[in-house]
């Protein structure tokens, strides 16, 4: 590629082999909204970034909410799938992230009531897998921890209207909607939640 | 702040105040507002929220780089899907031989183009007109992020002369107009060790004059 | 069965194999116009051009077969027109309508030089880019 153009000084471009080494980092560092405006625009290196940082979180999430890391790992999938089409359309690129967690609650919620409706109980989960820092000097680690392990030991309706209200941003009407029940019950659910995990809190300190 | 068994304070039950809570402390409650205990209570419900979040981000955080496998199929899945959009002609001398190029390899180029210009991120393109019929008038839009202290006008100017030059390389498009349009600034995205930015010249600090 | 009905058998086991070898002879034509896609200077890549039902059915067999042994051009045969389809990755340092026009020529003198148009049967050449990039490792077309 040429740097100068009529002889006028102007900025460089790279050589191509430099941009495509460094593409890749500066879509890492770009921000939701201009990501979200690419993967729209077609650019498969812009979906990658947004799968990588956004992934994680949402599996989390996912799996919390479902029990499972294995069917967490499909929804998450499925999720992008879901916004690789309709990120074109998306009004405010820059709650990208909000947009994310909708799909993927969503469809968490989906396969719960797949599996309600195909009578798989599930009210025995395992607890979260508790991946343990080693080094527990640090407070701020501790009181994480805490707050991790009382909304794990919270009971499962409790603990997802927790996961929806709390890390998803649902309303009640909302959470309501998808568990099958009345936004006075979560509202109840809820207030029992942070009774729980304020008390677990407490002993910890 | 400890909890009574029932869950309230100061007469308000912890069903109300995380209700209040939840409504974004609108409209304000003077009974709620007016008690400091319930205040506390509020913060510290506020707090477990913030904390619950930053567990989940500090799980997903260390979820373990199983990532690639999984990337590498949605990527694969995506890849498949990407709408080649409309035709762009390119001439030849021969009725049974047919070169096009795919609209989206178009604005595929004018990305990697336009990223190559230093402080450009491209955001979004268009093309506009009938870019399927040779000779027709086609107006090319780019929305860019420019990074913040770069004067705008030369960064426009700059980009807009090397779209131009790459689509007269690699299509037939009568190109009349190209817009650049910045609708947002970021921070400078490279480190001291200048990664990713040749090494030769003087960084004087603007975008003309030189390798940066 | 009657000889007019044995006949007619006969007939059909007939254009059933000549229609077998006829399509393993366009398979083949279809391997070597990929490779010679590929060759071209300043093709980056070559992709899938056949319909996807086609695509798709190899998905699994594709992991079993080199790259360089599929056929990723499309080569369709009708009445008395032969249509090549390549679908390509064009080299960003490169000029796309000169390249597209050098595959669209190589294409056609390697279906010349495979004897497989006769005379009175049109070869109808389609290529398209459906990507721009840079080339990786040394320059050119040039491909194993």
């Amino acid at each position: 590629m040429i740097c100068t153009r009529g002889g006028a000084p102007s900025a460089c471009v790279r050589e191509p082999r430099e941009v495509d080494i460094s593409s890749a980092d500066r879509l890492a560092q770009a921000s939701d909204a201009t990501l979200a405006l690419r993967a729209g625009d077609g650019d498969v290196q812009a979906f990658e970034a947004v799968a990588r940082r956004h992934g994680p979180l949402m599996r989390v999430v996912a799996s919390r909410l479902l029990g499972t890391d294995a069917e967490a790992d499909d929804v998450v999938q499925e999720s992008f799938l879901t916004a690789w089409h309709r990120l074109a359309g998306l009004d405010e690129p820059e709650r990208l992230r909000n947009w994310l967690m909708r799909i993927v609650t969503n469809k968490a919620i989906d396969r719960l009531r797949t599996r309600r409706d195909h009578d798989d109980v599930d009210d025995h989960e395992p607890p979260a897998p508790r991946r343990e820092s080693p080094d527990h000097v640090v407070e701020q680690r501790l009181q994480l921890d805490a707050v991790w392990r009382a909304v794990d030991l919270l009971p499962l309706d409790q603990r997802r209207c927790w996961l929806l209200r709390e890390i998803a941003g649902w309303t009640y009407a909302e959470i309501a909607e998808a568990l099958g029940t009345t936004p006075s019950t979560v509202r109840g659910q809820l207030a029992r939640a942070r009774r729980s995990v304020l008390a677990e809190m407490e002993e910890w300190r | 702040m400890t909890s009574p068994d029932d869950g309230s304070v100061d007469g308000v039950t912890l069903e109300e105040l995380g209700d209040y809570l939840d409504r974004g402390r609108e409209p304000r409650d003077p009974r709620i507002e007016g008690s400091p205990a319930c205040r506390l209570a509020l913060q510290a419900l506020e707090s477990i929220g913030t904390l619950s979040r930053e567990s989940f981000e500090r799980e997903a955080a260390r979820e373990p780089h199983r990532d690639d496998a999984w990337i590498a199929g949605l990527l694969d899945s995506v890849r498949h899907e990407v709408v080649a959009g409309r035709e762009v002609p390119v001439r030849s001398d021969d009725a049974l031989t047919t070169l096009t190029t795919s609209e989206a390899a178009v604005r595929g180029l004018l990305r990697r183009v336009g990223d190559a210009v230093d402080g450009v991120v491209v955001r979004s393109t268009e093309l506009e007109g009938e870019i399927g019929e040779q000779e027709a008038p086609v107006t090319v839009r780019v929305t860019v992020s420019a990074r913040y202290g770069l004067p705008l006008d030369g960064l426009s100017d700059v980009l807009r002369g090397h779209l131009l030059d790459a689509l007269g390389q690699h299509t037939q498009l009568h190109v009349a107009e190209v817009h650049v349009h910045v609708d947002d600034v970021h921070l400078g995205d490279e480190g001291p060790d200048g990664t990713g930015r040749p090494g030769t010249g003087v960084d004087d600090g603007t975008d003309e004059g030189g390798d940066r | 069965m009657t000889t007019d009905e044995r006949e007619a058998v006969d007939r059909d086991r007939a254009d059933d194999a000549g229609r077998a070898d006829a399509d393993r002879a366009d398979a083949e034509l279809a391997r070597r116009l990929t490779a010679t896609a590929r060759a071209v200077p300043g093709v980056v890549d070559v992709f899938d051009a056949r319909p996807l039902l086609e695509a798709a059915v190899e998905v699994v067999a594709a992991r079993l077969v080199d790259d360089e042994h599929r056929d990723l051009v499309l080569v369709d045969r009708q009445e008395g027109r032969l249509a090549v389809t390549a679908h390509v990755a064009t080299d960003l340092a490169a000029s796309t309508p000169e390249v597209l026009a050098r595959a669209a020529a190589d294409l056609r003198t390697a279906v010349s030089e495979a004897g497989a148009a006769g005379p009175g049967t049109d070869v109808a050449v389609t290529v398209r880019a459906q990507l721009i990039e840079p080339a990786v490792g040394p320059a050119g077309g040039a491909a194993g």
